[in-house]
């Protein structure tokens, strides 16, 4: 019994001295599996795939352009090319990472969603520091 | 309460959606309205993309009033304004919008998906590789509003058109 006992108030003593470590390494565990979770490629990136792909490359334009274009009438604007397509965009964009979809708003994710539901029209984003890259692949 | 629009950096998609929402504003016809009409006011919902672009059009004239860019918030009533730009963001309280716009005289735009579709009036849609514009007459209409025949002409879609 004294032995037990022995043991027991050993192992109770073990865990205080080990307390600090333990509520040290904790969040640290916590932090590490958040990261390597947010590393983890998503679904949304792995289901575009095929198919003709249209990039709306999100480059900035300076003041002076962005006043040219809104003064553009309406037939003007109703022929400028926005979009550009391309056979391939692997090249352009890679799988989009759960970190960055953390990055973009709430409606770019709905809009990956609702991608989801209509396997012809696969709406997804890469994002950089710089620039959002908007990627529709429909079905060809 | 109506918060003014931050300005931000805007892409070209974004200017062109911002000129069709400038433009569009040229082939309607507002009717007279009670109360403060000395400015138009053009009423941004959600977190609207366009943003950059949008605010180019600040202090731009709509039939002789100066523009007036305002982000809308959802306990503020439509009533102030003339033009209302929803963002893509928004499918999720679309319902709830056009039930709260339904029957004034503001003209709804945005360029999220089936807009018309779900009682939007002007929808900015991808055409190809360009920006096209689709309509619904019939909510138009249903708003008091006039809009010009040469604005239903290049649109890609004209829905409720008799």
């Amino acid at each position: 019994m004294n032995k037990k006992s022995s043991v027991l108030s050993e192992f109770k003593q073990f865990c205080i001295d080990k307390l600090w470590f333990v509520v040290l390494l904790a969040p640290l565990l916590i932090i590490a599996l958040m990261m390597f979770k947010q590393f983890q490629p998503s679904e949304n990136s792995r289901r575009v795939n095929n198919g003709l792909a249209v990039v709306v490359g999100s480059v900035e334009i300076s003041t002076a352009e962005l006043a040219s274009i809104v003064a553009k009438p309406l037939t003007e604007l109703i022929a400028m090319e926005v979009y550009s397509v391309v056979n391939n965009t692997a090249a352009i964009a890679g799988p989009i990472r759960k970190s960055e979809l953390r990055q973009v708003s709430y409606n770019h994710l709905s809009e990956i969603r609702r991608a989801e539901d209509n396997p012809t029209r696969v709406i997804s984003y890469a994002v950089t520091e710089k620039a959002t890259t908007k990627i529709i692949r429909e079905a060809s | 309460m109506c918060i003014p629009v931050l300005a931000q950096s805007a892409t070209k998609e974004q200017a062109v959606k911002a000129g069709f929402v400038y433009n569009v504003t040229k082939y309607v016809i507002w009717p007279n309205r009670v109360g403060n009409d000395e400015q138009f006011n053009l009423c941004v919902y959600g977190d609207a993309k366009l943003g950059g672009g949008l605010k180019s059009l600040q202090g731009k004239l709509v039939a002789n009033k100066p523009l007036v860019l305002r982000r809308w918030v959802k306990s503020e009533s439509f009533e102030s304004c003339h033009m209302v730009f929803i963002s893509q963001g928004s499918t999720k309280e679309m319902s709830t919008l056009m039930q709260q716009v339904n029957g004034l005289p503001v003209l709804t735009i945005s360029d999220s998906p089936d807009f018309i579709d779900n009682g939007g009036m002007v929808g900015l849609i991808r055409d190809g590789t360009r920006v096209g514009l689709e309509v619904n007459l019939k909510t138009v209409r249903a708003s008091g509003l006039n809009m010009s025949a040469q604005l239903l002409k290049l649109a890609k879609t004209v829905k409720g058109l008799e």
